[in-house]
């Protein structure tokens, strides 16, 4: 077992007046250790609600109804509010899109992140927990950190609260670092900057990293393994070379016909027809088939499982698609139909 | 399409904006000011996509709204079809936006949710008195509906009961209702999701062709860029760094700036993956106090004396236009 952390048969619900969303609906993830795991998906596939059910932040009228999250081989779910207290921001934490509206505007950021460890050590004093904090704002590329210590996040520029936050993260050395849409609100230069770093924390640390983002390119900078979710579910997961070599699912495919490539030259895009369904009113069968363009009078009757797709690279991590187009080869294991 | 035609239908003339921000001593003396745009001058041919692309803060939104005239320069001015727009009067000017439209980045915010499409679109129409008869309006309305993608059925639904994407096919709906010359993209595709993105470039693509529209393309999105536009303009802190055909820009980048630029954008490629990427150091200088000489110079990694103390000219090299010491 060196599975870090394992997701299985996740299903998060809202209980809403209007009826049961189904925001996610069903996923299996593994994260293995010191690893990079990308899930990719566009608004409202239940991609930032994995990271919300894993740290169980989730809020009414949403609730996790099945499953088990093992941390370690814990299921984190049967774990108290008191336990999960000493599980967030030290063992798993959690980094956000927007750095301004993740940090408090009143506190110095020193005095912020000094708070994670005084909370989680508290046997700690105030001149070590001020040593450590300037020492992991040195280790995320903060220029004077001596002096940053003392600055409000408004004194800051969007890259620098990005790495605060990523210093916040890290500075109990967790186990997992969930980074929700790190990038997106960042310029292109800083981007590739907070990317870089993210890498190189995971290197010479060996935190592992579930990384958010609707972004493929993001994707295929830094990550090892990806899950693309569709609708709250998981329609194919590979190896982030073999994702991109041996695409399989119609959606995968879609996704990466339709992004506008720097590299090639003005014409037309291939674009996904339709928007994304209601997640209330899932259509019957696949739930992509209504936008497919191989879809199968089978595909609007039936629910595909994730089947193995057989291929050269899979030493690198297991293959899985969720499209009957694969039915022949094994079903994956713990798929329940 | 850009050889076809070179009228220029845009042109902007030793353009400056200076915003006055709170600052400065009792007498009110050197009050503090933000330099967001610095001698520009670009030309947009009639016809063709330009796209104007830079970091947060690099003023290509400020330039946008210059051109458009919803902001006064401080120094300069914008000639649009020949004639000075920051001359005119009220009225005239107001004949004028007829030929000037611009599309927003946030659909949700650019359209006022307590009206129908039909109002939406039959605002201008109605405002330029274009359409006299409730009949022929209806008519137009439909007409434009059908042309953006959106069933005409729909004409009487409201804003929140359409996704992001349709939206923004409203928004630029409205933008066409008086057949412009120019549209101003202002990032309108940044706010949409992958698959929804693409519906929206390609739409843009076909009214272009259709009906032979220029635009002024504003994104932070070098991968969109390269995809939609004839000519790109990167700006930097207020200046114009490089102008040049889209493929000479990012095939053979020659302002240092524009090179990292179009190295930093993740490559949806693992394949291009590189272990020890050359990354721009450092963040955007503040506008209020830019550096002497060159405004790249303390990020760049080439600096070399000249550039601390001398801004370096724009100058025209194998029919683009750079502003750098090197080269």
């Amino acid at each position: 077992m060196d599975d870090l952390l394992r997701i299985t048969n996740l299903k998060t619900h809202f209980f809403t007046k209007r009826g049961v969303v189904p925001a996610i609906d069903g996923i299996s993830i593994s994260i293995p250790k010191s690893s990079i795991v990308g899930i990719v998906g566009e608004s409202g596939c239940g991609k930032s609600m994995t990271a919300m059910s894993v740290m169980q932040l989730i809020q009414k009228p949403g609730k996790v109804v099945q499953g088990t999250i093992e941390l370690e081989g814990e299921n984190l779910l049967e774990y108290s509010k008191e336990q999960m207290i000493s599980i967030r921001g030290n063992k798993i934490s959690m980094i956000f899109q927007e750095p301004m509206t993740a940090l408090n505007p009143v506190y110095t950021v020193g005095k912020q992140v000094s708070e994670v460890i005084t909370i989680h050590h508290k046997d700690i004093s105030k001149a070590d927990a001020k040593k450590n904090v300037i020492d992991i704002f040195r280790a995320v590329g903060i220029p004077e950190p001596e002096k940053r210590f003392n600055s409000y996040p408004h004194q800051l520029s969007g890259g620098l609260r990005q790495r605060v936050m990523i210093g916040m993260a890290m500075v109990c050395n967790p186990k997992l670092m969930i980074a929700d849409e790190p990038t997106t609100a960042l310029d292109v230069t800083i981007e590739a900057q907070i990317l870089m770093l993210m890498k190189q924390l995971q290197k010479d640390r060996g935190t592992s990293i579930l990384l958010i983002t609707h972004n493929l390119g993001v994707v295929a900078e830094i990550c090892d393994y990806v899950y693309v979710m569709y609708a709250g579910k998981v329609m194919e997961q590979a190896n982030i070379f073999e994702l991109f070599k041996n695409t399989s699912h119609p959606y995968t495919d879609g996704l990466m016909k339709s992004i506008p490539k720097i590299t090639a030259e003005k014409e037309r895009l291939y674009n996904i027809k339709g928007i994304v369904p209601n997640l209330m009113k899932l259509p019957k069968g696949c739930r992509f088939c209504p936008r497919c363009e191989r879809a199968m009078p089978r595909c609007f009757e039936e629910d595909p499982l994730l089947y193995k797709v057989e291929s050269e690279n899979n030493n690198l991590g297991e293959h899985y698609v969720r499209c009957f187009l694969y039915e022949n080869s094994e079903v994956k294991e713990n798929e329940q139909p | 399409m850009s050889n076809l035609k070179s009228r220029v239908l845009v042109e902007t003339l030793d353009l400056v904006k200076e915003f006055d921000i709170q600052g400065g001593d009792f007498f009110g003396r050197n009050k503090p000011v933000v330099h967001a745009i610095s001698n520009v001058n670009i030309q947009i041919m009639e016809g063709e996509t330009f796209a104007l692309v830079g970091e947060s803060g690099c003023g290509k939104s400020t330039l946008g709204r210059l051109i458009l005239r919803l902001i006064d320069p401080t120094l300069g001015h914008v000639e649009f079809d020949g004639i000075n727009i920051n001359e005119l009067k009220s009225n005239e000017m107001r004949e004028m936006r007829k030929k000037m439209q611009i599309i927003f980045q946030d659909p949700y915010a650019s359209i006022n949710p307590r009206m129908n499409v039909y109002n939406i679109i039959a605002e201008p129409l109605v405002t330029h008195g274009i359409c006299k008869t409730k009949e022929e309006t209806r008519e137009m309305v439909t007409q434009l509906m059908n042309k953006v993608g959106i069933r005409p059925e729909f004409i009487n639904r409201y804003p929140h009961q359409f996704s992001g994407g349709q939206r923004q096919r409203i928004g630029i709906a409205r933008a066409l209702a008086l057949q412009p010359k120019l549209i101003i993209c202002d990032e309108p595709v940044s706010a949409l999701d992958v698959s929804i993105q693409s519906q929206i470039l390609n739409l843009l693509h076909d009214l272009q062709k259709e009906l032979q529209l220029t635009y002024l393309f504003i994104s932070h999105d070098l991968s969109v860029v390269r995809y939609l536009s004839d000519r790109v303009c990167v700006m930097f802190l207020g200046k114009v760094c490089e102008i040049g055909d889209t493929k000479d820009i990012f095939d053979s980048p020659l302002h240092p700036y524009t090179k990292f630029l179009i190295d930093a954008v993740p490559k949806p490629d693992p394949f291009l993956r590189k272990e020890n990427k050359e990354l721009l150091q450092g963040e955007m200088p503040s506008p209020v106090n830019p550096p002497s000489g060159c405004r790249f110079h303390t990020r760049c990694p080439y600096t070399m004396d000249i550039c601390k103390n001398e801004e370096p000219k724009i100058r025209n090299i194998d029919g683009r236009q750079v502003a750098c010491h090197l080269v």
